[in-house]
């Protein structure tokens, strides 16, 4: 049965350390100056001394309708068999049509291929060889959760099942894979 | 600034590149309309008007094209855009759109330029050279109008094409604003369509200043330059306030609606009425009205 | 919404220009370069060093190159988990900023001249520099410094060797008042606390999401996780701060907290009598002296009401014993921090949390193991290297350690008050130091008070730092020592023993990647031999001092290579107090009295102070701001500023400052300010947040480099240290939150 990859990110959990930003630069040798994803404060609300703040990961949120595919005039960007967005870098002309139509800011165009570029989930390297995305294994605030939603048994299905997951833009329908979770954090 | 408390400024995917092309690819699409109408339904009076506009489309687009290259992550894969095709994605209909619009304007300048030529020469020399002339071109000639009408539509495909390639990012609030708030109805194809075709105009008047008395044109301009002041009112007022107060507020309301449309108004009007050559001064401010409106929508567009 | 604020430059057409630059570019690379994710070949496993907690690491090695680092998932209490900086490690073995040949200056201290030497002859000049120092002036003129670790077996002999006592560790700039507190308490530093199991929290400045240690950071967040309440004393808004319930607690008044949290307790009799009564002597003293430390009394010093420091003693108490009263890591904020930390550990015992779970608990190494029969078969201690006996020295140490009746008396000479080393550089009291030998360590940005640390520098016959970068210590050298990084070397197994015994390895991941570099034990060695002092360093290479090393352990360089780390099959974490909390701490206890000493006798004769006495250090006028300063995850000290990855992600601080601070001021976010102590300024840029007292500045520490050669890093950012007075604490301590700043626009 097909696979529903999918991140848990919860945001009470989350440090900011930034141990996810620099595990996945050399996981996916991301250029410098270039990130895949990063994890800065969501601001300090509120006035002292009553204030609040959380950190927040950012990356492609593995859209289930995904403007960036539906755009790409090549088909470079692409579901994968279990739904996994992708760049084929070959098929890629960087026209950065995509980069227009994400909503979450999450691609940029590689300065060293050429091509566009964001978050794979580590699915080549890793998850498809049965392991965690970088990001995920070195989550120091163990933040970060991963998994199948299609496998009741997986830490993301199960951690879902009771807390209340959101995810980011819903009103433009693109129905990602990356949920957060607020709850201990002043939203 | 560090990546913990706040990360510095973002780059924008599309700058000024792609605003001239797509300004370009509009001046070609209304160049390529202006010269073949006049082409198709008018008699050879207007032929400066038509070769003006007959050499500017070719020209213009061929350039937007080579920003539109250059532009690329890739430029030298450019080719793999007609190689890999997804009919889901306007970018690459338009690809094909363009590439035969470009074809056709150059075939239609060259056919323009040999029909010329040969008239020159006609005029020189002598009655049984000239039947020479014309016979030896009566082939390829044969294939100017149809060109010509097959270019009308292409150039239209053309001009709202560029519309189209930002209003079909559903995910962006400006671009893909609506007609009237009329889901189905896009927005920017319209706007574009009126202001290629006004500054495709300009253009071409601007290439054939010193020819016969170019009234019904300016009249013709002036009819679009109200149209477009109608749009961009229409956009005003349905579009998110921010996006005329913000950064790009200047380049709006100076570049876009001062002297895109406001001044040539006026100064048409003026002109038609009173002034015979007042053409430079109304036609140049419409092109540089259209440049602005293109930097305008694109940046726009992803700044807010 | 950060696309809102984008480069203005790139509306009229720049942004085609650098997208055609951009694009032309690229064609030349582009067949030659893939963004392929890397699928690695082997795995070494080793122990990072980007800082000194040296967690255990896995090593992603491809076709001879490093291409990741992940966390040793062998090891549980680290899950496979590094921080940003562990990851980085690469980027700091492949920086061609690194330093790769020995160097000897030839111009003027300061002006950054140096010739590029073989080893011989840097080992040549330094033998003859020292030999004649020390028949000048003694070998008591000779200082060592270096990063507490193993190293400083293989350091440290050079100095000895040559009779001097001066050899001193960092951790008067870290915790050195923590160690004294729990040496004067307990008769041991070997306690740790088991945040993972604790379910009430309260933190004196300690900020485990920043100052991070893997294992320490997880465990809190486990707490967290089930539910644990954290508490969080600090005058800015820490990210810890923002894990729990933030007390802006003006700065230097931590221990009137404390002690109306004692007082409360006994009062309103919360503690734990039992405990109390069984394992510690003084009670009554303590009980007495804090007397008249009300929650009232605590509210003026502290600026937290009393209702708040009542709620949360109660809610402390209530949580016993699972309830962490934590005792701070880094360097003290004031100059008797270490009552600061005694009052705490006292505190603690009051709520009896030692040697349960969710408590405190001492190391539970080898050594300790030993005296308990149901757990000695666990593991066999260690074994060393055999060492003649170095020569006595002629002198005392300049710091006065181990001088009964002085503070020297309780701080260990084993660490010493490093800040002593310039004083006595440019004072020559109590006796001249003329050479210092530095190793990882950059006392410019580690130490108090830069400037007189370069006048120090100017004033010595030999410098010598060994380290992987021209750190601005380096810079000011007579000699540079070119290390290879921790991915290229082998060390002397970590004892990293806490529940249970742990050892650690580091072995080279990689060859040498410059190879003209070395490691340190190969340096001091062949100094060593070139100083005729080649009988202290008794084994052939790395392998075969592991292999001593490890034999009486019963064990092999092979094993420990396997998995990276060693824990006794089968063991438990043991806890002398979980089954039995009556059970017997004789064999924890290492001080005389075998109890712990809520009243300490020693401190008593070294300070004339058997208990905490309150100290009121004044607080910042209007106009004035106290300086304080901290960690930041993505960097190390003075260590990773020019580390290309992390210089990335963060390449400068700020100073934060409150709002309402800065409109009276009329300075608004982001302007460059200069800040200054009176004597010294620095300039910086202003970070205006809510996140802080308003009569308080910080920044993150480890900037401001002035090392040229470190070229990202360069002039960027504000240098602490180069505002603070280089005063030594009651225990030969840093002191770092005492210093008032006034700031003003550039
Ligand atoms: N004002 C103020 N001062 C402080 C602090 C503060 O908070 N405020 N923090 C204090 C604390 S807690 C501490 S621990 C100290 C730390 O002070 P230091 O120990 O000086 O700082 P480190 O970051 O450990 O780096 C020391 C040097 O080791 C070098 N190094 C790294 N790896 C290697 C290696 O493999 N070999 C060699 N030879 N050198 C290496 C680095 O390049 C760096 O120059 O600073 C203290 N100073
Ligand atoms: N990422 C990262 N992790 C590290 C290190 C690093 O450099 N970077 N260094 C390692 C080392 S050597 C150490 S010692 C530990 C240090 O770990 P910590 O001891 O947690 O060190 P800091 O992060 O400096 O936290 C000190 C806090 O005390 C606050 N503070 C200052 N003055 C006062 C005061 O008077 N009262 C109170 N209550 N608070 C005050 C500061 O605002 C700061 O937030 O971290 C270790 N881990
Ligand atoms: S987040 Fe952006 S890049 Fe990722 S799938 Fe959605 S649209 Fe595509
Ligand atoms: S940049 Fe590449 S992936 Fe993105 S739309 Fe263009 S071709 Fe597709
Ligand atoms: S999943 Fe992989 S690619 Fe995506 S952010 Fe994490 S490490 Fe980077
Ligand atoms: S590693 Fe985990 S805790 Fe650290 S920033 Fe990333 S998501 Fe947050
Ligand atoms: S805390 Fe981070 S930098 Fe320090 S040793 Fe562990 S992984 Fe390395
Ligand atoms: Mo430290």
């Amino acid at each position: 049965m097909a696979k529903k990859y999918s991140m848990v990110i919860n945001l009470a959990r989350c440090i900011g350390c930034q141990a996810c930003t620099v595990a996945c630069k050399f996981q996916n040798n991301v250029p410098e100056g270039q990130y895949r994803t990063k994890t800065p404060a969501n601001g300090i609300k509120g006035t002292y001394p009553d204030i609040s703040t959380y950190f927040i990961k950012e990356a492609c949120q593995m859209c289930q309708n995904a403007p960036c595919v539906s755009v790409c005039p090549t088909k470079a960007s692409h579901y994968n068999e279990d739904g996994v967005v992708l760049i084929d870098i070959n098929k890629c002309v960087g026209c950065k049509y995509c980069m227009t139509a994400c909503p979450y800011d999450a691609r940029f165009l590689n300065k060293e291929t050429g091509a566009a570029d964001k978050c794979t989930f580590c699915y080549e390297a890793k998850v498809s060889q049965g392991e965690k995305p970088a990001c995920v294994s070195t989550c120091l605030g163990g933040a970060l959760m991963f998994g199948d939603l299609n496998d009741p048994a997986s830490d993301v299905s199960k951690f879902l099942a009771n807390h209340k997951g959101e995810v980011r833009k819903p009103e433009f329908g693109t129905h990602p894979n990356v949920y957060y979770i607020y709850e201990g954090v002043v939203k | 600034m560090d990546v913990t408390w706040g990360i510095g400024a973002e780059e924008i995917a599309w700058g000024g590149m792609i605003a001239i092309y797509l300004f370009l690819a509009g001046v070609a699409g209304g160049a390529f309309l202006t010269a073949s109408l006049t082409d198709l339904f008018n008699k050879n009076q207007y032929s400066k008007v038509i070769r003006s506009g007959a050499y500017i489309a070719p020209l213009t687009i061929i350039f937007g094209l080579l920003l539109l290259v250059v532009d690329l992550g890739k430029p030298f894969s450019f080719w793999k855009l007609l190689l890999y095709v997804n009919f889901k994605s306007v970018m690459s209909i338009g690809v094909f759109i363009i590439s035969v619009f470009s074809a056709l304007s150059v075939v239609y300048g060259f056919l323009v330029w040999q029909k010329s030529t040969a008239e020159r020469k006609l005029r020189q020399t002598s009655a049984n050279a000239q039947v020479a002339a014309t016979t030896s071109s009566k082939g390829l000639q044969a294939l100017r109008k149809p060109v010509a009408a097959v270019g009308v539509l292409f150039s239209i495909g053309t001009a709202t094409y560029t519309g189209f390639l930002l209003s079909a990012i559903t995910t962006n609030n400006f671009w893909h604003t609506a007609f009237l708030g009329l889901e189905s109805i896009p927005f920017l194809p319209i706007l574009f369509l009126v202001s290629a075709t006004s500054t495709g105009l300009a253009a071409t008047l601007i290439g054939a200043v010193k020819c016969c008395d170019l009234t019904p044109y300016k009249k013709i301009d002036m009819v679009l330059i109200i149209l477009e002041i109608i749009l961009i009112s229409i956009l005003y007022l349905t579009a998110d306030p921010i996006f005329f107060t913000g950064s790009m507020a200047t380049l709006f309301w100076l570049g876009v609606v001062t002297v895109g449309l406001i001044v040539p108004l006026f100064l048409s009007i003026y002109g038609v009425s009173k002034h015979k050559n007042i053409v430079l001064p109304v036609c140049g401010m419409v092109v540089i009205g259209g440049l602005c409106l293109r930097y305008f929508v694109v940046f726009t567009g992803q700044l807010f | 919404m950060k696309r809102r604020n984008f480069i203005k430059g790139m509306l009229y057409g720049t942004g085609g220009t650098m997208a055609l630059m951009g694009g032309l570019g690229t064609f030349s690379k582009m067949d030659t370069l893939k963004a392929e994710a890397i699928n690695t070949d082997t795995t070494v496993f080793s122990s990072c060093e980007i800082c000194r907690n040296q967690c255990p690491i896995a090593v992603k090695v491809k076709d001879g190159k490093v291409v990741k680092i992940e966390g040793n998932p062998n090891d549980t209490a680290f899950g496979g988990v590094i921080c940003a900086r562990g990851n980085a490690g690469p980027s700091l073995l492949y920086d061609p900023q690194r330093i790769k040949k020995p160097m000897i200056r030839t111009g003027e201290r300061g002006d950054g001249k140096f010739k590029e030497v073989s080893w011989d002859e840097a080992y040549t000049y330094i033998a003859d520099k020292l030999y004649n120092i020390k028949d000048q002036f003694g070998g008591e003129s000779i200082a060592l410094a270096s990063r507490k670790g193993p190293h400083d077996w293989f350091f440290r002999s050079i100095g000895k060797a040559m009779g001097s006592p001066n050899y001193f560790s960092h951790e008067a700039t870290c915790p050195m008042t923590r160690n004294v507190a729990l040496d004067t308490t307990f008769g041991t530093e070997a306690i740790a606390a088991d945040y993972g199991n604790a379910k009430y929290i309260i933190s004196v400045g300690r900020n485990w999401f920043e100052g991070i240690q893997v294992a320490q950071t997880r465990a809190v967040s486990k707490a967290l996780n089930n539910g644990a309440k954290l508490v969080v004393l600090d005058p800015r808004f820490s990210v810890t701060a923002s894990k729990g319930e933030w007390l802006p607690i003006k700065g230097a008044s931590d221990l009137a907290f404390v002690m109306a949290m004692a007082n409360i307790m006994i009062n309103e009799n919360l503690y734990d009598h039992d405990f109390i009564a069984q394992y510690t002597v003084g009670f009554d003293k303590w009980a007495e002296a804090i007397k008249d430390k009300t929650p009232e009394w605590a509210e003026k010093e502290t600026g937290i009401s009393q209702d708040k420091i009542i709620r949360i003693t109660r809610e402390f108490a209530a949580a016993k014993p699972k309830a962490i009263l934590d005792f701070g890591w880094r360097t003290a904020y004031t100059s008797n921090d270490y009552q600061l930390r005694r009052a705490i550990m006292i505190v603690n015992m009051m709520v009896g949390n030692f040697e349960v779970p969710g408590g405190y608990y001492h190391n539970k190494g080898a050594a300790v193991l030993k005296r308990f029969p149901e757990q000695a078969a666990y593991v066999k201690a260690l074994g060393g290297i055999k060492q003649p006996s170095f020569p006595t020295a002629s002198k005392g140490r300049i710091d006065g350690t181990g001088v009964k009746g002085t503070p020297g008396q309780i701080f260990s000479a084993y660490d010493g008050a490093v800040g002593q080393i310039t004083e006595s550089i440019l004072t020559e009291q109590p006796y001249p130091i003329k050479a210092w030998l530095v190793h990882r360590f950059n006392p410019y940005i580690s130490n108090t008070d830069s400037s007189r640390t370069i006048e120090a520098f100017k004033k010595l016959d030999l410098l010598v730092t060994c380290d992987v970068y021209m750190t601005d210590t380096a810079y000011y050298s007579d000699v540079v020592l070119p290390e290879c990084t921790y991915l290229e070397r082998y060390e002397p197994i970590f004892d990293m023993s806490g529940l249970t015994p742990k050892f650690v390895l580091r072995q080279p991941a990689v060859p040498l990647v410059y190879s003209d570099t070395k490691p340190y034990w190969q340096i001091y060695k062949e100094l060593g031999e070139k100083m005729g002092l080649g009988d202290y360093f008794a084994f052939t290479d790395m392998e075969d001092y592991l292999t001593q090393q490890l034999a009486p352990a019963g064990l092999t360089l092979d094993q420990m290579k396997e998995k990276g780390v060693w824990t006794p099959p089968g063991m438990k974490p043991f806890y002398v107090r979980a089954n039995d909390p009556k059970a017997s701490l004789d064999n924890i206890l290492a001080n005389k009295s075998k109890k712990i000493e809520l009243f300490s006798e020693e401190a008593e004769e070294a300070l004339k102070e058997g208990l905490p006495v309150y100290v009121s250090h004044p607080q910042p006028e209007e106009g004035k701001f106290r300086f304080v300063q901290g960690k930041v995850a993505v960097h190390t000290n003075a260590g990773t500023a020019n580390i290309p990855v992390l210089n990335e992600l963060m390449p400068t601080n700020t100073l934060w400052m409150n709002p309402a601070s800065c409109t009276k001021l009329g300075l608004k976010n982001g302007d460059t300010i200069v800040v200054s102590s009176g004597k010294y300024e620095q300039k910086g840029q202003l970070k205006s947040t809510e996140g802080i007292r308003p009569d308080t500045v910080f920044c993150y520490h480890g900037f401001g480099r002035i090392s040229p050669e470190l070229k990202r890093a360069f002039g960027k950012g504000i240098n602490d240290n180069y505002l603070l007075p280089n005063e030594i604490g009651v225990v030969g301590n840093n002191v770092t939150s005492t210093t008032f700043v006034t700031v003003r626009k550039a």
